[in-house]
């Protein structure tokens, strides 16, 4: 391989300014984050006969561990995203670092592979911390042996875990930041993003509609005595998933552009307008700031569809669903703030790095609050529409799965019957109002960088 | 908003610059000091600015004509001294109070930058009579004129960045001076151009600054660019030098 040696690739990730050390950081508490989630869901994996017993219904029954594995390792999912967005952190910077060493002589792989060696390195350094502060709380939270465990305190972790983890992680963000990277053309005169102003449309659309089609068609087999094997019914239940994730997060940016054409000729209002026309200049940004959340929108809107048909389908007495559904609720809370953080931190970047033109804009006598409501504007405008879309299309999508009727145990005529299972439009409501309330707040807590970015001596900054 | 003010540029039968009235200054500063920290950029600073007349502030570079004009224009508040704007001593106003001085009485152009890039050339121009509520289709008809004036009515709908500097400079022009600011305030405003773009913009400046009476304080170190200022100020180490 020609190019900087790994010595000198490390060496010039690791040099860099104020932003860097703040990208770093970020990617390292992510990743200590991702760890001990990902060490948690281990532990569960490896609840063996002579552990427990645990005080949680969901660690103590066997057949319900796969589904906390798996609520686990779907959190890891926007902690990774998170990171990846955190590559792009402190951009314009970077980007000057990255020309100088094109003009040096590297060559756009190299300067690609530096900002994975960076994000490796750190993710590294995460994994380690992560691992520590996992055994410490272990150690910690189990201290009374004999009574109910809350946790799986006590069970022993493998060491192909404690070095798989870390491995997997630095895979998983190294994917996720070159994929952050994927468009960006690095040239000795600086970087540009390339970006495409028109978006796809049709396809992400047939993805979406389709993988919910294709989960109605699954469940009807199913309830029609499907010969075919769970492994079967479970990777097709997978692929309907997948696609209608994928046509999502693919069709946000058709979405966003869609919201900023429609208000762009339209609106009255400044804030609006410039909001409107960077939606329509850059609707990947939008897109790539809301993918972990709606991500936990479209599972959200699942989690009610199947807790209302679950709540239908059972004694209403029993408390063991709905308690099982709560603790997935609590998860999937969990997942919106760590989601609503990559909001953060792009907002943040989308300001930081467009100091100048609001600098001038500020000095010209354009009120920051103006420039604030614009930014508010540019996320949350194409959000709502595609949140309302990922919550009803995931709840919809799990109706077709289980069906939209259950058949249950009539005590007074002493005979099966069949009842609607109502869609959950309250609960989807409080979900969604709740969602955009977290993005609304972590969107406002960026804008506290407006002031500084606005200050008057950024207008000399290089754009 | 303010209904009886035009929005289309006015023409003044008045020859403003030829007035030499002292009490007929528009704007003054009396001894402005101003530090970056513990880097002195004025010390002690006095000059008036008159009704209609283009004053060429120049100096070797660091000598503070920018931090000058930032105090003037009311972006920087001085640590010493005082700007009076008319009757108002805007040195000690509001942050919000000078900021919508800033967009209403002044104009402000840098040597780059000012535009947003997602904009287009017209929405660029309406901005500023946006913000003060005027409605979309008016402040559109009245940015379309402005556009013109500068010679770039053909660009609205082009966005700053598939602009020429002189074009992306021009319509900057055109942005600063759509709500028919009394004082324009242009900190090297051709520093980023070509010699021959750098006089068609300052000819149309000028031009349209003479049209409607606007006072116009040049920052430049060009001696051609000053030149076609009516009064030259020479800053150096922080204090107005002579008057030449
Ligand atoms: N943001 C800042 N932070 C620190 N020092 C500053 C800043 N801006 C200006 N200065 C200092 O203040 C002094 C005056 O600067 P100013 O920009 O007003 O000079 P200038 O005459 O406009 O120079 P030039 O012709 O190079 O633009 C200089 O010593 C400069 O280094
Ligand atoms: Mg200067």
């Amino acid at each position: 391989m020609s190019g900087p040696s790994i010595e000198t690739t490390i060496r010039l990730a690791a040099t860099g300014g104020k932003s860097d050390r703040l990208r770093i950081l970020l990617t390292v508490i992510g990743a200590t984050v991702a760890t001990i989630i990902l060490l948690a869901a281990v532990a569960v994996l490896f609840i063996g006969p002579a552990n427990g017993p645990y005080s949680l219904d969901v660690l103590d029954q066997p057949g319900l561990r796969p589904g906390v594995v798996t609520a686990l390792g779907l959190l890891s999912v926007p902690v990774l995203l998170f990171v990846g967005l955190c590559s792009r952190l402190g951009a314009p910077a970077r980007d000057r670092r990255l020309a100088a060493i094109r003009m040096a002589g590297a060559t756009p792989r190299d300067a690609v592979r530096i900002v994975a060696a960076e994000t490796s390195l750190a993710t590294v350094i995460g994994g380690v911390a992560g691992t520590a502060v996992f055994f410490v709380l272990k150690a910690a939270l189990g201290a009374e042996p004999g009574s109910a465990l809350l946790l799986p305190t006590d069970v022993s972790i493998p060491i192909v875990a404690i070095i798989g983890v870390p491995l997997v992680l630095v895979a998983g963000t190294t994917g996720a930041s070159l994929l952050a990277m994927r468009k960006v053309v690095v040239s000795p005169f600086g970087v540009t993003r390339s970006m495409s102003t028109k978006p796809p449309r049709v396809a992400p659309a047939i993805l979406f509609v389709g993988g919910s089609l294709g989960l109605a068609v699954l469940g009807a087999s199913i309830r029609g005595g499907s010969e075919a094997s769970d492994l079967v019914l479970g990777a097709a239940g997978a692929i309907g998933f997948l696609a209608m994730a994928g046509g999502l997060i693919a069709g946000s940016a058709s979405i966003a552009s869609g919201t900023g054409r429609l208000l762009a000729n339209r609106v009255q209002s400044p804030a609006l307008l410039i909001a409107a026309r960077r939606l329509i200049a850059a609707p990947y940004t939008a897109s790539r700031a809301t993918t972990a959340v709606l991500l936990a929108a479209l599972i959200g809107g699942m989690t009610q569809g199947l807790r209302s048909n679950f709540l239908t389908a059972t004694d209403s007495d029993d408390a063991f669903y709905r308690t099982s559904f709560d603790l997935v609720e609590g998860v999937l809370l969990v997942a919106i703030v760590i989601a609503a953080a990559s909001l953060l931190v792009t907002t943040a970047e989308a300001v930081v790095s467009r100091r100048r033109t609001l600098a001038s804009l500020v000095a010209g006598g354009v009120p920051r609050s103006v420039l604030r409501r614009a930014t508010m504007a540019e996320t949350l405008v194409p959000l709502v529409p595609t949140m309302v879309l990922a919550l009803i299309g995931g709840s919809v999508a799990i109706r077709g799965l289980t069906g939209s009727q259950v058949e249950i145990w009539d005590s007074i005529a002493e005979g099966p019957t069949v009842v609607d299972v109502p869609i959950p439009w309250a609960r989807l409501a409080t979900l969604g109002a709740g969602m955009i309330g977290v993005c609304m707040a972590l969107t406002a807590l960026s804008l506290l960088f407006m002031r500084r970015a606005t200050d008057i001596s950024e207008i000399r900054a290089a754009a | 908003m303010n209904e009886s003010q035009t929005l289309a540029p006015h023409h003044s039968d008045q020859t403003p610059h030829e007035s030499s009235n002292p009490n007929d200054a528009v704007l003054s500063a009396r001894g402005l000091v101003y530090s970056f920290g513990r880097t002195p950029a004025l010390r002690g600073a006095s000059m008036n600015l008159e009704r209609g007349e283009i004053l060429a502030v120049t100096g070797p570079s660091g000598s503070g004509k920018s931090t000058l004009m930032l105090c003037l224009a009311g972006i920087l508040q001085p640590d010493a001294g005082e700007v009076a704007f008319g009757s108002r001593v805007i040195s000690e106003e509001s942050e919000s109070a000078r900021s919508q001085l800033r967009r209403k009485e002044f104009g402000v152009l840098f040597q780059f930058g000012q535009l947003v890039p997602e904009l287009t050339a017209i929405e660029n121009v309406a901005l500023p009579l946006m913000l003060d509520g005027v409605k979309r289709a008016s402040a559109r008809t009245a940015a379309a004129t402005w556009l013109e004036r500068f010679g770039v009515g053909d660009l609205a709908e082009v966005r700053p960045t598939e602009m020429s500097g002189g074009q992306g400079q021009r319509v900057a022009t055109a942005r600063a001076l759509v709500a028919e600011p009394k004082i324009l305030f242009a900190d090297e405003p051709t520093g980023a151009l070509d010699a021959l773009s750098g006089e068609q913009v300052m000819t149309q400046l000028v031009r349209v600054a003479r049209d409607s009476g606007t006072s116009v304080v040049l920052i430049t170190h060009d001696a051609r660019i000053a030149a076609y200022g009516d009064r030259e100020l020479i800053v150096r180490d922080g204090l107005i030098e002579g008057e030449s």
